[in-house]
């Protein structure tokens, strides 16, 4: 556990009371978060909680209305976007992909918050972009058009290209999402290494629960807009707290392996018959 | 959302030895744009023109006052329009988008036919102000196609914004021949500007259209490195530090000044701004920053070559240049539709 120190400096993204809302439907209330430095931070919740609104807030994607997201120290609505953009990254849900890009080319765009108007390409750039290549293991076919690959080589591309923008602070919003499960672990496996070996600040949007506990070093619970639970350790989690958070009678289990807990639905009625 | 027209791959030539072949392949075209004509003009007669000028010889003076001019108008018109299409088919993520299909032109066309009805006397000073005259209607029309496609749920998208496009093109083409209606004297005057045409050009033309096409230029070359980011999606660019408004905004306005200081000077061509991009993009691939000089040589080229067509097809007579470019843009515009839609 972190040490006690002055907020700002523990946390280099932390939101306070954050309501947000689209039209007129809230869909955020006085949500208040700090975000663990160099560690891997999933937000979890059922459909329709707010997580992917939350991680748009945290990123001045997404506008609140009242509350503040602090950036470093600052609120957020008050640096410039440019600036924001080398320290903090964020990969959407699915962003598009243009016709005939080659992997080293998409890589290379996340530079842009590092280029100057008139200045060329320079080392640094090449050296961000080849090192992002390497942690995420595209090195191989960075000269490939980027919609040849299979679905998990595609989104180690975009994590890429989240790396080259080299930001403290990186977001992913459901980097998982239509993955084949080898190709989740192989996501999974980089993204959790990305805060403890790399020295990343990471929060993601996870849609399955069983791999974030298993990934995971803090779980944040929301439900309806509102924080459930505040940032949890995966073998903190509780059967009444799944239960609670999903709506969803589960039964808690773990994993011989990593001694990490896994959690189970229960069926209503049924299950095996004719036991013994 | 994104759609491909070109599923090729890109070419062998790097860009450098692609950009210093489209300027050797725009020279060769300009010279075979002033030798022909009705009257055949040979090179030595060219370079004897430029060294050393007689008004007394009647070559020179076709070649100086007629030839020059309306190649210049060609450079200009066809690079701004082609950078149009560039900019505009950036901003909304389709090959299909141009000037002329989403009402910058017709905008641009209303400004200047109003302008022109209007019985004022001083307006005949706004003349060299035409192509800002025009870029205004083309940019105005646009951000109301804009402002209404962006209205309701989903925000901008592409089928609102050419749905939108295409309505308001219409509308405003309706208003322009309103006017022309009630205003046979202007009518006559403009008859075959409102065609797209490049006879009459004057030199006073080409002044009037520098300014603002130099002005989208700057804009072209900030822009550029942003479009490469806003291809990969709005979030996405948001979070590389893109403001969507500012780029949105200033990529309309660089490509309504664009097509205004084209559409001052010839006339609402279509195509040209539509091929020339995708050809650039089939070319060199997707980096926006070297689509900006390729587009604008190519642009150029294809509005001499198009023009050289009308000139000569029916010798001794002449076809208006847009259905020269309509001849050559609608066979390439529907075969590009069909690939998309494989």
């Amino acid at each position: 556990m972190p040490q006690i120190e002055p907020k700002h400096t523990r946390h280099p993204l932390l939101t306070q009371n954050l309501c947000l809302s689209f039209g007129d439907s809230a869909v955020l209330h006085d949500i208040s978060i700090e975000i663990p430095q160099n560690r891997l931070t999933v937000l979890l919740g059922p459909n329709g909680s707010g997580k992917s609104t939350l991680l748009g807030a945290m990123s001045r994607l997404n506008r609140p209305f009242r509350g503040i997201t602090y950036l470093n120290g600052k609120d957020i609505a008050t640096q410039h976007t440019r600036d924001i953009a080398r320290k903090l990254g964020i990969l959407p849900q699915s962003p598009l992909l243009p016709a005939n890009m080659t992997v080293y080319d998409l890589v290379s765009r996340g530079r842009f918050p590092h280029q100057g108007m008139f200045a060329h390409w320079t080392s640094a750039d090449e050296n961000a972009v080849i090192r992002a290549l390497e942690i995420t293991g595209t090195l191989e076919f960075s000269n490939r058009a980027v919609e040849t690959l299979s679905g998990g080589q595609r989104q180690r591309c975009f994590i890429a290209m989240a790396l080259a923008q080299e930001t403290d602070i990186i977001l992913f919003d459901e980097p998982t999402t239509y993955l084949d499960l080898r190709y989740q672990v192989e996501v999974m496996e980089l993204i959790s290494q990305l805060g403890t070996q790399h020295g990343r600040t990471i929060v993601a949007v996870l849609h399955d629960l069983n791999f974030a506990l298993q990934y995971a070093d803090y779980l944040v619970f929301l439900k309806n807009g509102r924080i459930h639970q505040p940032a949890t350790l995966p073998q903190d989690c509780t059967a009444e707290l799944i239960t609670a958070v999903f709506e969803t009678p589960v039964t808690k289990l773990t994993n011989p392996v990593s001694g990490l807990p896994v959690f189970l639905p229960l069926r209503k009625q049924g299950g095996l018959k004719n036991v013994g | 959302m994104s759609v491909s027209v070109t599923s090729a791959s890109r070419s062998a030539w790097p860009f450098p030895v692609l950009l210093l072949a489209l300027v050797a392949f725009t020279g060769i075209c300009a010279c075979l744009y002033l030798m022909l004509g009705p009257r055949t003009i040979n090179f030595a007669t060219i370079l004897n023109a430029i060294t050393s000028y007689d008004s007394g010889n009647f070559d020179h003076r076709v070649l100086v006052d007629i030839r020059l001019p309306r190649l210049l108008a060609a450079i200009i018109a066809g690079a701004n329009l082609g950078l149009s299409g560039m900019l505009l088919q950036g901003l909304l993520r389709n090959p299909l988008a141009e000037p002329h299909i989403l009402g910058l032109n017709a905008g641009a066309s209303l400004a200047v036919v109003l302008t022109l009805a209007l019985p004022t006397a001083s307006l005949a000073a706004l003349a060299p102000l035409r192509p800002f005259t025009a870029a205004l209607g083309g940019f105005v029309v646009f951000s109301i196609t804009v402002l209404f496609s962006s209205a309701g749920r989903g925000g901008l998208t592409l089928l609102k914004v050419t749905f939108c496009g295409i309505a308001f093109s219409a509308l405003a083409s309706s208003l322009t021949t309103a006017i022309l209606l009630l205003d046979e004297e202007t009518l006559q005057k403009i008859r075959l500007w409102l065609v797209g045409d490049l006879a009459g050009v004057t030199l006073h033309m080409l002044y009037a259209s520098l300014a603002p096409s130099a002005l989208a230029l700057v804009l072209a070359v900030f822009i550029a490195p942003r479009l490469n980011v806003l291809e990969l999606g709005d979030a996405v660019a948001t979070g590389l530090g893109i403001s969507i408004r500012q780029i949105r905004f200033l990529t309309i306005l660089a490509a309504a000044l664009c097509a205004g200081s084209a559409v001052s000077l010839v006339g609402p061509i279509g195509f040209v701004g539509l091929i020339v991009p995708n050809l650039v993009r089939y070319q060199n691939g997707n980096d926006y920053r070297q689509a900006v000089p390729l587009t604008l040589i190519s642009g150029a080229t294809l509005l001499i070559l198009a023009d050289l067509v009308a000139r000569m097809v029916l010798l001794p007579h002449e076809i208006p240049t847009g259905i020269a470019t309509a001849l050559i843009g609608v066979p390439v515009f529907i075969m590009m539709v069909l690939r998309t839609s494989r």
